[in-house]
């Protein structure tokens, strides 16, 4: 079963073309990556699928079940704002028609706390939020977003200000999850994500890159880069060039930063 | 002291000073941890223009301001919305042309020109009652507003676009908190003036986020807070028989450097 189809969609903003043209099918239980060059569209593509952005031209369709839960990349986020992390998680379970003097429910309150047994991070509950590592904010944004009870999760580079012991956690905590939950990954960090991926599509505006291959959990070997199709401007490549030409150009990309 | 509390000035005084304590602890709080503090500044001037306008058409003054604050408010986040400009940009645009204005329409005024100095800086003293309800109607207004929809709240300042990824619909908050800075400022004109009533907005929550890591009681700290800068600068401003707007700011910006150099000392000396 499709959890979310893409068909035919086109995103401008203004004269600039972010997205063109881009198709593909997202998988019931899939754990699939989504990656490419800064302003390639991978964020215009997620916020497309959240509803967040109008396409110009085609469109995103959400299976009837489908309940998506979202993960914002950790650097947008003031720090120091006074929350605590059971504060951030339990907004996840506000109602999206606003009511005056809502409380949570005995319910919601034990659904957090149960979410963050089962996250590791229960010990965390009155701790600011400037208190936490990484890591753990990451684990804080991700039970923040299963308060809804989602049946996909998208993550926007969850690995970015993490570090690699933390990283690798948190991949297998997702791993865990992505046995009741599709899994949608955007990342740039393609060689310590694809391990746990069953599918990788790159975004680069007009290169849409997919494999129509939903491997069995037999083909993705531990260790091993998941099977797909890459295609720049439409030619094909292969998998060593795309990866390549991805680490050379987020090489130049920090060249320029620094 | 007794005898001090018996006039009818000072009574108003006080009484205004714990209601725009209240204002500046809820909004302040909003303003500082949305970043809006040059915004809000911007808002502030503008005003000044509607305070000329409202000199020119012969009308309260502060009814003039009101306009042109809620007018620069929410024109200020159309224009900033729809453009995508620079809130910088357009805070410049607002702030000067809400000052020329002003200037523009006293000179236009036909007499003598008013006295501008309580508008710029305040005059807490010469609050009447018929003001002291206006503050206190504002009062109620924010407090209604905020506390009602308060998990709201927390959510928009700290994460607007989660928000908008579980439907909220954020637009009926931007509105609203647009209008009610606008309302805060113009009401803060009368008590500490134009140019001193970003440092009432500001340093209350400033003080008190040193103290809490909640929202709910980084308002309340700074409420309190709040009463003391305006109680301590008012007695200061009354026996030492100096203007009260500066009393009162300069009272507050002493407490929080004080409090700063604490802090430091106290946390260089744990470690």
């Amino acid at each position: 079963m499709n959890v979310i189809q893409i068909q035919n969609l086109h995103v401008n903003y203004g004269k600039i073309q972010a997205l063109d043209n881009v198709n593909f099918n997202i998988k019931q239980g899939e754990f699939l990556g989504i990656i490419g060059p800064n302003g390639g569209g991978k964020t215009t593509l997620i916020k497309t699928i959240l509803g967040m952005i109008e396409p110009s031209k085609g469109g995103v369709t959400t299976h009837e079940d489908t309940v998506i839960g979202y993960v914002p990349q950790l650097t947008t986020f003031d720090r120091k704002f006074p929350i605590t992390v059971g504060e951030v998680i339990k907004t996840g379970h506000l109602p999206k028609r606003v009511m005056p003097f809502y409380k949570y429910s005995k319910e919601a309150n034990q659904h957090v706390l149960a979410v963050m047994e089962q996250l590791d991070i229960a010990e965390l509950f009155d701790r600011q939020i400037g208190q936490l590592s990484g890591g753990q904010m990451q684990k804080v944004l991700i039970a923040r977003s299963l308060m809804n009870h989602p049946n996909v999760l998208i993550l926007d580079e969850p690995t970015a200000g993490v570090d690699e012991d933390s990283r690798a956690h948190i991949f297998k905590m997702l791993q865990q999850l992505n046995t009741s939950i599709t899994i949608i990954i955007i990342s740039h960090n393609i060689t310590a994500l694809s391990p746990y991926l069953d599918r990788i599509i790159y975004i680069n505006k007009q290169a849409h890159v997919h494999s129509d291959n939903h491997p069995t959990s037999g083909d993705v070997m531990e260790g091993d880069m998941c099977p797909i199709d890459w295609f720049i401007q439409g030619e094909k490549i292969t998998k060593n060039e795309a990866y390549q030409a991805h680490d050379q150009k987020q090489k130049m990309a920090s060249g320029v930063r620094k | 002291m007794t005898n001090l509390l018996s006039y009818a000035f000072m009574q108003n005084a006080i009484i205004a000073a714990i209601l725009t304590s209240v204002i500046t602890a809820i909004m302040g709080t909003i303003i500082v941890e949305k970043n809006m503090v040059s915004l809000s500044s911007g808002i502030a001037h503008t005003s000044f223009g509607g305070i000329g306008a409202g000199y020119f058409l012969g009308i309260e003054p502060i009814i003039g301001g009101l306009f042109f604050a809620v007018g620069a408010s929410l024109g200020a986040n159309k224009i900033q919305k729809s453009t995508g400009a620079n809130t910088g940009t357009i805070t410049s645009m607002f702030w000067s042309t809400g000052m020329a204005l002003g200037i523009l329409f006293i000179a236009l005024t036909p007499g003598y020109p008013p006295d501008m100095m309580s508008y710029l800086f305040g005059d807490i003293l010469s609050v009447n009652r018929a003001y002291l309800w206006i503050i206190g109607v504002l009062t109620i207004i924010i407090l209604i507003a905020t506390l009602s929809y308060f998990e709201y709240w927390k959510l928009y300042l700290f994460d607007e676009n989660y928000a908008k990824v579980i439907g909220i619909n954020i637009k009926h908050f931007d509105i609203v908190l647009y209008i009610l800075i606008a309302l805060s400022i113009v009401i803060l004109i009368k008590v500490v003036g134009i140019i001193l009533s970003l440092a009432m907005l500001t340093m209350p929550p400033a003080m008190a986020k040193m103290f809490t890591h909640k929202l709910k009681n980084m308002m309340l700290l700074s409420s309190l807070i709040g009463m003391i800068f305006t109680l301590a600068g008012l007695m200061i401003s009354y026996y030492l028989n100096i203007p009260s707007g500066a009393s009162i700011i300069l009272f507050g910006a002493l407490s929080y450097f004080l409090t700063v150099s604490v802090k430091k000392a106290s946390k260089k000396s744990n470690t």
